[in-house]
């Protein structure tokens, strides 16, 4: 009969219907991701540098470990790729490669010196990911690819040496390793100083890896500065720092050099290695010192030890890096997908209580707001704080000296003059 | 067509509907619950990132004045005052004339340009500072040495800030001549400022925000968009609120809900605003928010009603056409079948043949139709035929006699009870009334029709012939006697046999002519009444 026929074909229809309905209702929701989130740590754990990084590594675990623990139900958890650079300027570029397109990690956090960070900068910016760079650095670059946690001129170098000449006097020595980061910021430190009224005695440099400081610390006594800027990176402070001040006994004749030095990239491993007769005439200057009473310092320091035996090494790209996964944490969570670029986005305007105090990323350029501090070092080895910015300084990436332009400019020239490379090899 | 087809049909396809129901209801269960869950996460977006744009809004206000500032610092006649060579009367009445406009367009109230060795050289009337050094002012200092040392601009808020209007931000720029820096230029603005920014950046009208910086480990009030009033019973949300500040003043960010009572939760939203190195805290009434919530989830909810009840609606629709179409084929089946088989091939799918007993068997044969057939067209006819059986239908129900099928023009019948007198009584009763209607017929069409109608009881053997043509029947002796009654039967008389005269209950109740004898052909002679 027709009436049975029809109702047996609308109600097929009907049931067609509804579970296309239910499939296309089924296929809007999304399952829930728990696959981990991979971040590509990109330090050194042999070689030169390896113990400034060795405690950023730690750090970045710890943080890690603790996100781990308490993984909300629609959290994802985070997982650790970590490749070595083994302090070679060869590696960091590969690595950073073998990072993305082999382990499939789009955010990476690493890099201490500023050749690593050129050299990966390129990497990032081909394969679009993202790079946290947690270390101090000279200013003079922007990348959309880049967010850089550590201070800018203007957050470290910049009112350290006005304070310094403040109080100290206006002849400055600049010595520095003879690579990127140096040759930039003694350029701005040179600028400043100029324009308070200051002369430059001297400037010089040594090759990454070297140890011979000899002629420069005779040329430093030879042109009595009123206090030197110390850009040297790596184990060659401990040299330049036992040699200058005369730790071994003297020869009769010789004059003993008592003048100041503030540094900006020697870290506390090398501390460690340097006679406490200097102790008394160095400065430095950092936007976190272990002595920093605050609660979230206090619970780093504490859980670090707990984990690690000791917190004596730590320093402050160490405890940049640590808030950086938090920080990212705190992204992922507010961006809508986990690109790279969506992640910048989110990361922009966003804080956290890190154990340096507040760490703000700024939203027009992506560098954080830092607390600038003068430390000098006490006999057993910690530093007090001499002074400090009230308050976190919005970070200049070109100082106003000279315009973008002309930074880049400067740059540029000294590549070219090195023959394509970050580092003055020759 | 098969019988058990018409059964499974009519049942299958409500049943396939009701089905179709449950993933109807359970989809409409996963899109509410899937909505809500996107919706919330949707909302708690939204805020925060009306939050982040509130930082923005007060972060860019505050850039906006320090380019102000900062371009101030480098107009040649700020420098010129530094250098004390301006001589001229109207190129200094010509400056004041531009700070003041200058200040005015850009909300800021006083101005003061400070030496390098902390001299002040010149301020705005109402301070009246001139000559002073700022190493006497604590405030003045503090700005002075943070912009001496950072050499950028440099804002700060008072350091003592307290509740009252009286509170400011200092934004202070050094001056540079070339590369040599000359001093610096500090300019002050009131917290009203801030306060109207923010008033004009509300989203919810329901939303108070409040900035407040940690001096000295506590809570300091800077600005709040809304006046705020708190009540005393609401101490422990006023507690809560400081607490979040504080948090956001040490750099810590994110949304919760305080709970002032169960009814109204409040949503809090508070961040770190680095230009001011202060927490901004924006507390929303959270049923304004959630409104847009509650209202789509409804929209949902009734979506699924509606959705729910058309399908409903199908099905009842469905069935309902179903039914109607099976009645008519019960109706049909009516006609051919009694109701009593049609149950058994309903509930069984078949129909047994028995034997019955005691039924009684009722002929109706209209006299001389066949001469009237053959004078009268066929319209009439039919006519006649459908209207004379259709009421005999309706007797048939009345009198509760089954209705075996029409010969012709005569009409077979049967009262098939169980209960034998009812039979008996039921089939006479039918009888008459069958007689009494061609009558009213005759009266009314002018006819003169005639009927016999023969009555017997008995054994009759029953059963369905299931072929192209469905039918049920009855066969038996019984039933040659009846016809053979109806045969002998006088006109208009019924003629009853002795087996139904013996069942008869009340006999009084009919005129019942002398027992006579009939021979019937093949049977012998019967015993019969008859009745008029």
């Amino acid at each position: 009969m027709n009436i049975y026929k029809k109702s047996v074909i609308i109600s097929i229809i009907a049931l067609i219907l509804l579970i296309t309905t239910g499939i296309t209702f089924i296929l809007f929701v999304k399952p829930l991701n728990k696959e981990p989130i991979l971040i590509g740590v990109l330090f050194a754990s042999t070689g030169s540098m390896a113990k400034s990084e060795t405690p950023i590594i730690n750090s970045i675990k710890l943080a890690v470990d603790q996100i781990n623990l308490n993984v909300g139900a629609k959290e994802r958890p985070i997982k650790l790729v970590i490749e070595n650079t083994k302090s070679e300027n060869k590696n960091y570029a590969y690595l950073a490669k073998k990072l993305i397109k082999k382990h499939g990690v789009k955010i990476i956090i690493g890099c201490w010196t500023s050749v690593c960070r050129k050299e990966v900068k390129g990497i990032v910016e081909k394969h679009e990911a993202l790079l946290i760079y947690p270390n101090q650095y000279e200013g003079v670059e922007e990348s959309k690819n880049i967010v850089y946690l550590g201070a800018t001129p203007n957050q470290q170098l910049i009112p350290a040496i006005k304070w310094m000449m403040d109080l100290y006097g206006k002849r400055v020595y600049l010595v520095g390793s003879d690579y990127i980061y140096p040759h930039v910021a003694n350029q701005i430190a040179k600028m400043q100083i100029i324009s308070l009224g200051g002369k430059i005695v001297g400037e010089n440099y040594i090759r990454l890896g070297s140890h011979d400081v000899k002629s420069i610390v005779d040329d430093i006594k030879k042109s009595k500065p009123d206090f030197i800027v110390n850009n040297i990176n790596g184990d060659a402070n401990i040299s330049f720092f036992t040699n200058l001040y005369h730790t071994q006994k003297l020869p009769k004749n010789t004059t003993s050099y008592k003048r100041p030095t503030i540094s900006f990239s020697l870290s506390n491993a090398e501390i460690a290695k340097i006679p406490k007769q200097a102790f008394q005439f160095m400065y430095s200057s950092w936007t976190y010192y272990m002595v920093l009473k605050n609660k979230a310092n206090k619970k780093f320091l504490n859980d670090y030890t707990k984990k690690y035996g000791s917190a004596k090494e730590i320093n402050d790209p160490a405890i940049t890096s640590y808030s950086a996964v938090f920080l990212l944490k705190q992204s992922l969570a507010n961006s809508h997908d986990d690109s790279p670029l969506a992640i910048r986005e989110s990361l922009m305007r966003s804080s956290v209580a890190s154990p340096a105090g507040v760490l703000y990323i700024d939203g027009f350029n992506g560098h954080a707001w830092r607390q600038a501090m003068i430390g000098k070092l006490t006999n057993n080895g910690t530093y007090s704080i001499k002074w400090r910015s009230r308050h976190p300084i919005k970070p200049i990436v070109y100082p106003r000296y000279k315009s973008k332009l002309e930074w880049e400019l400067y740059e540029y020239g000294l590549y070219m003059r090195w023959n394509k490379s970050w580092e003055n090899s020759n | 067509m098969n019988i058990k087809s018409i059964r499974t049909s009519n049942t299958i396809i409500p049943w396939m509907l009701l089905i179709a129901l449950i993933p109807m209801l359970l989809i409409c269960y996963l899109a509410y619950s899937i909505s809500n869950n996107i919706l919330s996460e949707e909302i708690n977006h939204t805020i925060s990132v009306l939050a982040k744009k509130k930082i923005e809004t007060i972060d860019v206000y505050i850039n906006e004045r320090k380019l102000d500032a900062f371009q101030l610092s480098n107009l040649p006649s700020i420098k010129t005052y530094f250098e004390k060579t301006m001589t001229s009367s109207t190129n200094k009445k010509y400056t004041k004339k531009y700070l003041a406009d200058f200040l005015k367009k850009a909300g800021f109230d006083s101005l003061l340009l400070i030496e390098k060795n902390g001299g002040i050289i010149f301020s705005t009337p109402q301070n009246n500072l001139i000559g002073q050094n700022v190493k006497n002012n604590v405030i003045y200092n503090s700005m002075f040495n943070n912009a001496m040392i950072l050499m950028l601009p440099y804002v700060a808020h008072d350091l003592d800030l307290n509740f009252d209007e009286k509170a400011k931000i200092y934004i202070a720029t050094p001056v540079f001549d070339g590369s040599m820096i000359k001093g610096v230029l500090l300019l002050s603005m009131s917290k009203n400022v801030i306060k109207e920014v923010i008033k004009k950046n509300m989203e919810f009208p329901s939303a108070t925000t409040y900035i407040a910086p940690l001096i000295d480990g506590k809570i300091k009030l800077f600005a709040a968009s809304n006046e705020i009033q708190f009540i005393k019973h609401e101490d422990r949300l006023q507690h809560k609120i400081l607490g979040y500040l504080k948090k956001a003043n040490q750099g810590q960010q994110g949304m919760a809900v305080i709970k002032r009572d169960s009814k109204s939760p409040m949503v809090v939203i508070f961040r770190y605003l680095p230009e001011l190195a202060m927490g901004i805290l924006t507390q929303y009434d959270s049923a304004k928010i959630y409104e847009q919530e509650y209202w789509l989830k409804k929209r949902i909810v009734f979506l699924a009603i509606i959705s729910v009840l058309i399908v409903l609606l199908f099905t009842l629709w469905i069935s309902y056409h179903l039914r109607s179409a099976s009645q008519i084929t019960e109706n049909a089946l009516l006609n051919i079948l009694p109701s009593r088989v049609i149950d058994e091939i309903k509930d069984k799918g078949y129909y047994t043949p028995r034997i019955l007993e005691n039924v009684s068997i009722i002929f109706a044969d209209i006299v001389g139709f066949s001469d009237y057939a053959l004078r009268e067209n066929s319209k009439n006819l039919t006519s006649f035929l459908s209207e004379i059986y259709m009421e005999f239908d309706k007797l048939a129900d009345k009198y509760h006699i089954n209705k075996i099928k029409t010969i012709g023009d005569a009409y077979m019948g049967a009262a098939d009870s169980e209960d034998a007198k009812s039979n008996a009584r039921n089939a006479i009763n039918f009888a008459l009334a069958v007689i009494k209607t061609v009558k009213i017929y005759n009266i009314k069409h002018d006819t003169s029709f005639d009927i016999r109608v023969g009555v017997n009881t008995g054994k009759v053997m029953s059963g369905v012939i299931s072929g192209k043509k469905i039918s049920y029947d009855i066969w038996g002796n019984n039933v040659n006697i009846a016809w053979r009654m109806q045969e002998a039967a006088p006109h208009n008389h019924v003629l009853i046999t002795q087996l139904t005269y013996d069942f008869i209950p009340s006999k009084e109740e009919y005129s019942l002519s002398e027992r006579m004898k009939v021979t019937c052909k093949g049977v012998g002679d019967v015993y019969a009444y008859s009745i008029s």
